[in-house]
């Protein structure tokens, strides 16, 4: 098994060690790019550690959405990422939502900056769906997000909100859990 | 092992052996399976740990935090026998390693598995995510405290197995003591037997196991051997004895040393006194014809390097200087690699047999050379009509081979014709004892067929066995030629002599009949003259005519006679069925108006019915009687006889007898001639033509007349008839 590795998986591995190699000697411009390759990075896995409940896919080879709300700050990496991946079987659709669109039809749904005002509202239409929320604006996991990446001396890191995602009846890997850090919502 | 060594000690060894093997490989077998699996349980083991780890790597690896892959790397110190461990990414570079202070890792990651190195076991195994390799987990483990236990096991091992022997070398001393006893028991009478030759010594049984049973086996065999060492003696008393009757002498040469012993019949054949003999292979030699050593002492050879029996026959110039024929056979052994070790063998003196042999050869030589010289064709049969033998006659007739001949071969040479004849009288010959002849023709070397006359004669053995035919033959064509010949001229000449037989016949018929008519002139003019004119002729005159009638009767019935004859010769017989009692009593009737007071006694037997010409019989018993009644005439009281008996062939003889005058036997041989008397007329009447005539009657009816007669005594007629024999012969 170890011999197949599949050549979407090294190019997501390259990033990685790229992104590790030269984070933090880039121009602050180039680090804008960078930062936000390595978040797409970090959405994708995420996928990887978290089930959804039953119910929430038509089908067991039914795809798994990404939505992204607000402006794609991306540059079109997290698109190279997913193109041809398949998480648990199921194939990766990356999908950009129109600020107005139903955001309960995403399984991942990634708040972009730009929507940082609006952000507790766009939530609580959420309540209780299987969604995994995630989003880099500051303190979007304590206020009702699922988990939200966030830079730590030079490196990404993130926060999950464990009852958020048990209100959403997702399960996150304890793995995961152990490389977060744990934030309560305010009662 | 060696072979002195005692039994007991053998038992032990054996025991102590077996049981040191046993343990040995018991304990090497546990050790095995137990190095095998507590090697296999720790690779297990190190794997599940290897899991553990990898799985709480993913995440870490991931998200590229080492921090976290390092806490859970630390988690290996709980592990007894994991030293160090280290995480590679997916690109092979070192991700996390534990202990931290340890730098001494691979740079990069092998190929998965586990590969034992020195005192410890290098592992590599995949960190998957999701069925995708992320990164390669390492681990380093330490054996030490596995070898420790190993040995730790292995001086309990050795120690069980010395507790194991010293307990087994105990038992077994004690056990034995059950077995070598008896053996040892055994052994001694053994010994006993061997060195004092004495066979009346029995071992003592101990126990009832097979050592009980071999002891009283070995008793039983003492006894057998006993009673064979007596059948021995005895057997060796007997060909002493019958190598002493027939002189034979017994030897045996050393093949290594050439010493050549004798015994003491041996050496009276070499003219020796007994232990005159040295001994050598060479003075023996030395005895032997010179021109008979090499061939001796080749066949000697051939023997040994043949390996097959000696066999020699020779001559010896003995010390007393006579020369004697030697016949010895031999038989050489040999070691067990083949070399020819010596040879023992018999020899006797077959110069007796051998003069009788030359004496045979000469005697066949010269039965050859007589055959051969003989004129006659010689052979020699056997008891299949198959030949064996022909002689240099028989071959140079016939123009063949020996071989061609030899066998039934000969067969080839008898005429077609007559072989199946030759063939079966052949085979008809085997029971007979009589010597044989035949004829029959063969071929000669020219191929003409000529007829050989063939004289065989039987052979058989001593018990009266069949074995062949010794015969000869002799070209007799010539001869049947000649007889053949003979034949004709006698046929010819017998035809000539019936012609003028029957010529001579015709002239007496016709000279007797011519004469009858003068005579009856004669007696008829004579009549006249007695009768009409007696008155005028003297008396004298009258007894001169009486004797002209007298004489003129006496030739007619003489003419008449001949007649008679000359007819019975030349006319055929009418054959019926003729009662012969009833012909003669017809005759005697007839007889008795002329006898008239003659005393005559008839004895007249009964007599068969014969096929033949009655009137012709019937002139057979007229002339008969009538003599029987003539030549009895001086008899007072005559005494004729008619009857039947047989002759000294048994055939069936009519007789006529009378008891009158006789005649001597010396002129019986006349008394059927023509004109033959052996009477002067004056003393009894009579022509001479009778008895011819009854001669010619018989014959003409196949039978035969004779006479047995001595003077004074009377006569016999005897005579046989051809249908007399015939029809007494069927009934």
């Amino acid at each position: 098994m170890h011999q197949r590795r599949s050549g979407a998986f090294r190019q997501v591995a390259q990033w990685l060690v790229c992104a590790l190699v030269f984070v933090a000697l880039q121009s602050p411009a180039r680090a804008q790019s960078r930062e936000y390759q390595l978040k797409a990075a970090f959405l994708f896995q995420f996928t990887k550690f978290v089930e959804w409940p039953e119910g929430s896919f038509a089908s067991t080879n039914s795809p798994l959405v990404i939505g992204i709300l607000g402006e794609n700050p991306f540059e079109g990496a997290l698109e190279r990422l997913v193109e041809g991946e398949r998480v648990n079987g199921r194939p990766l659709i990356l999908r950009q939502l129109e600020p107005d669109a139903a955001v309960d039809s995403v399984h991942v749904l990634f708040v972009a900056r730009s929507e940082a005002g609006r952000a507790a509202s766009l939530m609580r239409p959420l309540a209780g769906k299987p969604v995994l929320t995630v989003s880099d604006i500051e303190g979007f996991a304590s206020r009702g997000g699922c988990a939200e990446l966030f830079v730590d001396q030079n490196r990404i890191r993130f926060r999950v909100n464990p009852r958020t995602a048990g209100d959403a009846r997702l399960s996150i890997s304890s793995k995961l859990l152990r490389l977060a850090d744990i934030v309560e919502s305010p009662r | 092992m060696p072979a002195q060594v005692s039994i007991r000690r053998k038992l032990r060894l054996v025991i102590m052996l077996t049981s040191a093997v046993a343990l040995t490989l018991t304990a090497a077998s546990f050790a095995a399976y137990e190095w095998f699996t507590s090697r296999r349980t720790l690779e297990e083991y190190v794997r599940a740990v290897g899991s553990i780890i990898s799985a709480n790597s993913t995440a870490a690896l991931l998200f590229r935090n080492s921090e976290d892959a390092s806490e859970t790397l630390a988690n290996l110190s709980l592990e007894r026998y994991i030293v160090a461990g280290a995480i590679y990414d997916e690109m092979g570079e070192r991700f996390a390693h534990w202990p931290a202070a340890n730098t001494n890792f691979p740079a990069r990651p092998s190929e998965d598995g586990m590969v034992y190195k020195g005192a410890g076991l290098v592992v590599y195994q995949p960190i998957t995510q999701g069925g995708s390799r992320i990164g390669t987990l390492f681990m380093q483990v330490d054996l030490q405290p596995l070898y420790a236990r190993f040995r730790l096991y292995a001086i309990i091992v050795v120690g069980v197995l010395l507790t194991s022997l010293i307990v087994a070398f105990l038992l077994a001393n004690w056990l034995m003591r059950n077995i070598s006893g008896p053996i040892t028991a055994l052994a001694t009478t053994a010994k006993r037997v061997s060195i004092e030759h004495d066979y009346s010594v029995r071992a003592q049984r101990q126990t009832n196991d097979e050592l009980g049973t071999l002891t009283d086996a070995f008793n039983h065999m003492l006894t057998q051997i006993h009673e064979q060492d007596e059948a021995l003696r005895e057997n060796q008393e007997r060909l002493r004895l019958a190598l002493e009757a027939s002189s034979t002498g017994t030897w045996d040469l050393s093949l290594k040393t050439r010493v050549l012993r004798g015994d003491s019949y041996m050496q009276p054949l070499l003219g020796l006194p007994a232990g005159a003999f040295s001994g050598s292979l060479e003075q023996m030699v030395s005895y032997i014809h010179p021109d008979d050593r090499a061939g001796f002492l080749r066949l000697l050879d051939r023997a040994i390097e043949s390996r097959k029996d000696f066999s020699a026959q020779f001559r010896v110039l003995r010390a007393d200087g006579a020369t004697r024929h030697l016949a010895s056979r031999g038989r050489a052994f040999y070691e067990e690699s083949g070399k020819p070790l010596r040879m023992t063998g018999v020899v006797i003196d077959i110069t007796d047999a051998q003069e009788a042999a030359q004496a045979l050869r000469e005697s066949e030589e010269r039965f050859r050379s007589m055959a051969d010289a003989a004129p006659v064709l010689i052979w020699v049969g056997g008891a299949e009509n198959q030949r064996t033998y022909f002689n240099r006659r028989w071959l140079e007739f016939t123009g063949s081979t020996f071989e061609q001949q030899i066998g039934k071969g000969w067969l080839n040479a008898v005429h077609p014709s007559d072989r199946a004849q030759v063939q079966r009288e052949s085979g008809d010959l085997t029971p007979k004892h009589e010597p044989f002849t035949r004829e029959y023709r063969l071929r000669r070397h020219d191929g003409e067929f000529r007829w050989v006359l063939e004289t065989g004669v039987p052979r058989f053995t001593a018990e009266e066995k069949f074995i062949g035919v010794i015969g000869s033959a002799i070209d007799i064509t010539d001869r049947k030629l000649a007889e053949a010949e003979l034949e004709r001229r006698v046929q010819e000449r017998t035809a000539e002599l019936a012609q003028t037989n029957h010529e001579l016949e015709s002239f007496t018929y016709s000279v007797s009949h011519d004469l009858r008519a003068p005579l009856r002139h004669i007696d008829g003019y004579a009549q006249i003259l007695q009768e009409d004119y007696s008155e005028q002729l003297s008396p004298d005159a009258s007894k001169y005519l009486a004797r002209i009638r007298q004489g003129t009767k006496r030739m007619g019935q003489l003419v008449d006679d001949l007649l008679n004859l000359s007819r019975v010769s030349r006319g055929g017989i009418t054959v019926a069925d003729v009662n012969l009692s009833d012909l003669v009593e017809e005759v005697v009737d007839e007889m008795r108006l002329e006898t008239g007071n003659r005393q005559i006694d008839w004895r007249i037997a009964p007599l068969p019915v014969v096929a033949g010409d009655p009137g012709l019989l019937k002139q057979v018993f007229t002339n008969l009687l009538a003599n029987a009644v003539k030549y009895s005439r001086p008899r007072q009281v005559a005494i004729i006889e008619v009857g039947i008996t047989a002759n000294s062939d048994g055939q069936p003889t009519l007789y006529v007898r009378d008891n009158g005058v006789g005649f001597n036997m010396k002129f019986a041989h006349k008394l059927f001639g023509v004109f033959q008397r052996l009477h002067r007329p004056d003393e009894f009447e009579g022509t001479g033509v009778g008895l011819a005539t009854v001669d010619r009657i018989i014959r003409k009816h196949g039978g035969r007349i004779w006479v047995e007669a001595e003077l004074d005594k009377g006569a016999t007629f005897y005579f046989t008839l051809g249908s007399l024999s015939a029809s007494s012969k069927a009934a």
